[in-house]
């Protein structure tokens, strides 16, 4: 059978399902990543579950997004996170190391292979000729613990390359070419596959800035073949080794095609405040800017920092101009300052950062309020940059550097002197001493977690019952996202890490009586109601996971938002539909609600039925849960589901 | 369901107007900011954005939030 790269990385990783684009799928997960932000409680969640040691090929936990050491929070996140690789037999990359996606790229990805991350632009790895995904933390822990990671099978879109990109323009200028053709939706469901005589001219580094911004269309992720470009980076790295030729057979074909022509790229820019709000540089060239900043995992290679050193070596910035070096790895750092790039950058007015996120993700480095931001970081909705009425631009390193120069928006091109050619490293720094490997299984069993004063268990969450009757706490309208569930704001995100203390915060916006009312019967269990489209918003699984941990068993809605539906199930909540929308309006605040034979109810099919104790009624709700999700449901969730299976 | 009204702040030459403390939005505690579970900001749905709100008489639903295929807004 011919296969592009796609569907053969996802025959070989098949283990349940059938390849028809849209059908559930399982995937064997090889490798994952975790970074600090959603770390702490992928770790947790091991710990739940008993987990003795990783399953997987590679694991690794990155700490590059909370490295401000503002008071101890951070670096007690740092520390249990350390013991608790060691504990799991986890690589572990120290603050400071880098960014997760190229160090992973430089030091462990391997082509061939499957990587589930908990973030994002774990995409960016499908540059080495890996089926790499961003997903929830739960379903990375899931990987981890060995259970396989399930996906509706995406379309294969191939991107053929042809042609060469011209002076002044790079690979960023090729996704924001993809991103001004179809917007940040145009990827949904579909893995972006880049096949043609155009990828000659892209090197490991420049794929990756290509793959990681898949994430801004949506995509379910990018892939790359595996070719000579990406033997040579590994042969670069000492791990020639890990090398396999992943190419597309001849004559694949793929869901949907089309073609871009390097040679007619010109430079992008994405205007405020959005990936997909792209257009020519040279259409808003002149608006003057406050900053210019380099770096993230979206321009992470050493060419993106010496073409913006060469750019301005030995020349000064524009009077007032911020322009900020974030370099993305530890590695690449030690080259660019012994190449003297640094010492370039530093000599034309830039400030170096320490290599991390940083400010791509608001960590610093925010801009003034309503001044242009030029940076090379992969999004620019309002507020990623830190500062709330921000005017972010995205663009190329060669347009960020431009732009530094002059100080307004300026197409690299109209600089007036030659094109830098820049050559990579002969030899690049190959220096783990900041990526702990995984200590040996004996050593793993004696170490104990470091967990500082802000750092809870998780408490082990009880299989479902086969009678429930709860009262309902809150009955809520339409629309309800998980701000409102759980708003990650300033004084709530410090404890989630603290399961219990967070769950204080729960619902606090709808009604502030609800944390006590539920804690009065959290052994007993309750339920709530909402209306169309529940669990809204942005993605926060412990807006599912604090109200289970108060004792909350069936979200009773007439739908829910499709991922809060799956932290529900996840977590061991109850999501029911109702039958007749219009029954909603029979259920009050107060009611108190009966489920019976639940468990015979819910294997036999969707239809359940609902009474509402002293009034007679009955309510007919539905359940689509597939018979994987009622396991796991009737075991109390997936840690419970998870923790039975490893013993 | 909690019933708010928004009280827009705009600011201008004089910069940002005095707030009642008691209006301090309870989701982004005044900083108009929220963060996903990967840390990434984005202006606070409850209040939008102006780090204040009122309990009042004037019922108003969250509007649907525009999404990528792991819940992370796209606005």
């Amino acid at each position: 059978m011919v296969l592009n790269v796609s569907q053969k990385l996802i025959k070989e990783h098949l283990v349940s399902g059938e390849m028809i684009s849209g059908n559930e799928i399982g995937l064997k997960i090889d490798q994952t990543l975790t970074q600090d932000a959603t770390g702490t409680m992928v770790m947790l969640e091991l710990e739940a579950m008993n987990l003795e040691r990783a399953k997987t090929e590679a694991s690794a936990q990155y700490v590059d997004h909370n490295i401000i050491q503002e008071d101890s929070k951070n670096p007690d996140d740092h520390l249990f996170l350390q013991s608790a690789t060691r504990k799991f037999g986890l690589y572990f990359s120290r603050p400071g190391n880098g960014v997760s996606h190229p160090v992973h790229m430089q030091r462990l990805a391997k082509p061939g292979k499957t990587l589930l991350g908990s973030d994002s632009h774990t995409c960016a790895n499908g540059c080495m000729g890996m089926l790499a995904m961003g997903a929830g933390g739960i379903d990375v822990a899931m990987a981890i613990a060995g259970e396989p990671f399930y996906v509706k099978m995406p379309k294969i879109w191939g991107i053929k390359l042809t042609g060469k990109l011209r002076d002044w323009v790079s690979a960023k200028d090729v996704i924001f070419e993809l991103l001004r053709r179809h917007d940040v939706k145009g990827g949904i469901g579909k893995i972006i596959e880049y096949y043609g005589p155009g990828l000659k001219g892209l090197n490991a580094m420049d794929r990756h800035v290509i793959a990681n911004m898949g994430a801004e269309l949506g995509a379910t992720g990018t892939v790359f073949p595996s070719d000579e470009e990406i033997k040579q980076f590994l042969k670069s790295q000492n791990r020639e080794e890990d090398w396999v030729e992943l190419v597309a057979d001849e004559g694949a074909d793929y869901d949907l095609l089309e073609e871009i022509n390097l040679s007619e790229i010109e430079p992008l820019i994405a205007k405020p405040s959005s990936p997909g709000n792209v257009v020519p540089v040279r259409e808003i060239a002149g608006e003057p800017i406050y900053q210019s900043y380099v770096g993230s995992s979206a321009n992470p290679g050493y060419r993106d920092f010496a073409v913006t050193a060469e750019i301005v070596k030995g020349r000064k910035i524009a009077d007032g101009i911020s322009f900020d070096i974030n370099p993305t790895s530890r590695q690449m750092l030690t080259d660019l300052v012994s190449d003297g790039h640094i010492a370039s950058l530093l000599s034309a007015g830039a400030r170096l950062h320490q290599a991390g996120c940083n400010g791509c993700i608001g960590m610093g480095q925010a801009p003034a309020t309503g001044r242009n931001s030029l940076r090379t970081t992969p999004r620019n909705f309002p507020g990623r940059s830190g500062t709330r009425e921000d005017s972010v631009f995205l663009c190329s390193p060669e347009t960020a550097a431009a732009s530094a120069l002059t100080g307004k928006i300026t197409d690299p091109r109209t600089l007036g002197f030659d094109y830098p050619k820049v050559k990579e490293p002969e030899h690049p720094t190959v220096d783990d001493t900041m990526l702990d490997e995984p200590v040996p299984l004996e050593k793993a069993r004696e170490i104990k977690l470091v967990k500082g004063p802000n750092i809870a268990s998780i408490p082990k969450m009880d299989s479902l019952p086969d009678e429930l009757e709860i009262p309902v706490l809150l009955k809520m309208g339409d629309n309800i996202s998980t701000d409102e569930i759980l708003a990650g704001g300033a004084r709530v995100l410090p404890y989630r890490s603290n399961l219990p203390e967070i769950s204080k915060f729960t619902f606090e916006i709808v009604d502030d009586s609800y944390y006590e009312r539920a804690m009065k019967i959290q052994k007993e269990g309750h339920a709530i109601v909402g209306g169309y489209n529940y669990g809204q918003g942005s993605s926060r699984e412990h807006a599912a996971l604090a109200p289970r941990f108060l004792g909350l068993r069936v979200a009773l809605a007439k739908d829910f938002a499709r991922i809060h539906w799956q932290n529900l199930v996840n977590f061991g909540v109850l999501p029911l539909t109702f039958k007749h929308e219009a029954e909603y309006e029979l259920l009050e605040q107060g009611d108190v609600i009966q489920l019976s034979n639940l468990i015979t109810q819910l294997k036999q099919g969707k239809e359940l039925t609902v009474t509402v104790k002293g009034k007679a009624k009955e309510i007919k709700v539905n359940h689509s849960m597939s018979e994987r999700q009622i396991e796991i449901m009737l075991k109390g969730g997936l840690i419970s589901w998870v923790r039975e299976r490893q013993k | 369901m909690g019933k708010r009204t928004t009280e827009m702040i705009v600011p201008g030459k004089g910069g940002y107007p005095m707030v009642n403390r008691n209006q301090i939005c309870k989701a982004c505690d005044g900083t108009g900011l929220l963060a996903d579970d990967e840390s990434w900001q984005y202006s606070c749905t409850v209040c939008n954005g102006d780090g204040t709100f009122t309990s009042g008489d004037s019922p108003e639903p969250a509007k649907p939030f525009s999404v990528d295929e792991n819940n992370r807004t796209l606005e």
